[in-house]
């Protein structure tokens, strides 16, 4: 059995980990841990995780996908309310990671939001050799507003609705299905460019992708990384399209850039 | 309650989770399981398998929730099976899987979509389901079915508009995509063809309902191919359901039930209905009388201003009503 799913448990939930074991006889020294997007990008992402995985581990990489606490397949009924418990959660599975396989060094990764957990969990942890950015939401703020445009357009979408919907229709902190605490919100906005490219990010090689339509202001010129391997992808995933909320995403050409040049990082 | 991993089928192929309730799980009491939709994995659309199969949990009824073969964790199929029959196949093995686990012998199987599909073709193949929830599932077209999804879209210049960009994405997407990418989407529109005529569904309902099997069958806003309350027993109007099925409209909603509210009720409504027609016996509860049932019956609201709710009526009332 190649993928290895377990619960963990960790403050109190058990967080649902699938650990991508080599299928080859060359075993690397780097392991790589996937932070998943919150929300309703976890559903449209969840396929390209799971192929994203499956071909790293066919290279040689050991990589974990998990749950955070209240989603997917681990153990709560609420995503947690804080960014700094979130990046416990990916601290702790790195931890799993380092424990159960013979890594010298963690590469990060995610889509969209899981990119951005990706950056920050990075200025927290010791041993991080590179990061793996799918469409990384760089600007908190800018995100949320993309995300409360989309639960606009969405609500409205006669495609979707017989009749339009309102915001009377939704719990409070409810975005797109998900509920997210006040505190939680206000976190995500104060996340800014600066403070995720800044000094506090580790000087390593960055794996990135931008699909087409989407704007990552400015990340080639705030990379100070020693080599940021780029492809811009001429799929446009509609991140910011109502019709394609339960869509997913499928990119074969992105998830070759992500597999090659991790192979040339850690070769 | 208690969530346990469980890998099943041969060499553990198939992954899932196990949902036990916290009394005992008895020989008689009847399984759910929950089928995946299309390429969503186990937690099903936002969520709605896990919060439902915690819902049951707490009302002692246990389930199982699992990755058909090649989604989420569960490995690809190599028999080479179509996918359709790739997924009874696995539905048939994870009953297997429950049998062996809890030692339980009836099962009901619950579906979104593709989900709610493979439910119907299972419980026709397998005499161990004894009912099934469908959502969005089969349905024929009736002529009022034309009038009430046609009406309100010909007056609506927002529908128009909505048309018209939803053509200028399509072709503009698939100007954007590669071959090697096209090939992907071939794989993953595997759900994607014609449906069984009125007249074969027709004839699988009558074999349904002479085995006794039961169905809730729930139709949403977000489905195109249903548009009034009636139009499931306008559409069989020569099936004999007798007093095994259920259907509601629940008008509002979309097809994945993406609004918290929506879900919530849809959880109460499916929970409620396993619970109150395939009662768990306990041994320190006493059964719960018939007539104080909250099961809603004939032609009642079930929500207020959220759906409609019609019950199997004899088929004399059914002719009358069309």
């Amino acid at each position: 059995m190649l993928i290895e799913s377990f619960h963990s448990g960790h403050r109190g939930h058990r967080i649902y980990c699938s650990l991508h074991r080599p299928s080859t006889r060359l075993v690397r020294a780097s392991g790589i841990v996937l932070c998943n997007p919150l929300g309703h990008e976890y559903y449209r992402t969840h396929r390209s995780y799971v192929k994203l995985a499956a071909q790293l581990s066919q290279l040689g990489f050991p990589v974990m996908r998990f749950d955070y606490s209240g989603t997917g397949d681990s153990e709560g009924d609420r995503m947690p309310e804080r960014l700094s418990a979130w990046l416990d959660e990916v601290s702790f599975v790195v931890d799993l990671l380092r424990e159960s396989e013979p890594v010298s060094s963690v590469a990060l990764g995610g889509i969209r939001f899981g990119a951005t957990l990706s950056l920050l969990a990075a200025q927290r942890l010791t041993g991080i050799n590179a990061l793996m950015l799918w469409d990384p939401a760089l600007d908190g703020e800018d995100y949320m507003n993309q995300v409360q445009h989309l639960q606009e357009r969405m609500l409205g979408d006669l495609e979707r609705f017989p009749r339009a919907r309102g915001i009377a229709d939704c719990n409070d902190g409810e975005l797109i299905g998900t509920e997210y605490a006040p505190i939680l919100l206000r976190e995500i906005n104060s996340i800014t460019p600066a403070g995720l490219l800044g000094d506090a990010t580790p000087d390593v090689d960055a794996v990135v992708v931008t699909s087409d339509g989407m704007r990552v202001a400015g990340i080639r010129e705030s990379v100070r990384r020693p080599r940021i391997h780029e492809h811009r992808s001429r799929r446009n995933y509609g991140w910011q399209d109502a019709h394609r909320i339960g869509e997913t995403i499928m990119d074969p050409e992105a998830i070759r850039h992500f597999t090659t040049s991790m192979g040339s990082i850690a070769a | 309650m208690k969530e346990d991993l469980h890998r099943f089928g041969a060499d553990g192929r198939l992954c899932g989770i196990v949902h036990l309730p916290a009394t005992e799980v008895r020989e008689n009491t009847s399984a759910v399981i929950f089928i995946t939709a299309g390429l969503i994995h186990k937690t099903g659309p936002f969520r709605l398998h896990v919060d439902l199969a915690r819902a049951l949990a707490a009302k002692s009824v246990p389930s199982l929730r699992f990755d058909l073969s090649g989604i989420g964790e569960s490995e690809a199929c190599q028999s080479g099976e179509s996918a359709e029959q790739s997924a009874i196949t696995d539905v048939k093995t994870a009953m297997d899987a429950l049998v062996e686990k809890l030692g339980v012998r009836h099962f009901i199987l619950v579906g979104l979509c593709s989900g709610a599909e493979v439910a119907h073709r299972t419980a026709l193949s397998d005499a161990r389901v004894t009912g099934f929830v469908a959502m969005d599932g089969y349905i024929a077209r009736t002529r009022a079915y034309y009038f009430w999804h046609y009406l309100p879209r010909i007056f609506s210049a927002a529908k128009w508009l909505d048309f018209l960009r939803s053509k200028w994405h399509r072709v503009r997407d698939r100007n954007s995509a590669t071959a090697a990418d096209t090939a992907e989407d071939e794989a993953l529109a595997f759900w994607e063809g014609p449906g069984p005529s009125r007249d074969k569904l027709a004839a699988e309902f009558r074999a349904l309902c002479d085995r006794g099997v039961r169905q809730l069958q729930i139709f949403s806003g977000g489905s195109g191919d249903y548009s009034y309350p009636a139009q499931f027993q306008h559409a069989f109007h020569d099936v004999d359901f007798r007093d095994l099925l259920d259907v509601h409209y629940l008008r509002n909603a979309d097809h994945v039930y993406i609004l918290q509210s929506d879900r919530q009720q849809l959880i109460q409504l499916i929970s409620q209905w396993i619970t109150q027609r395939f009662p768990v016996e306990l041994p320190a509860r006493p059964r719960r009388d018939r007539a104080n049932s909250n099961m809603p019956r004939g032609n009642s609201t079930v929500l207020e201003n959220f759906s409609h709710t019609l019950r199997a009526v004899p088929l004399s009332r059914r002719r009358n009503s069309e």
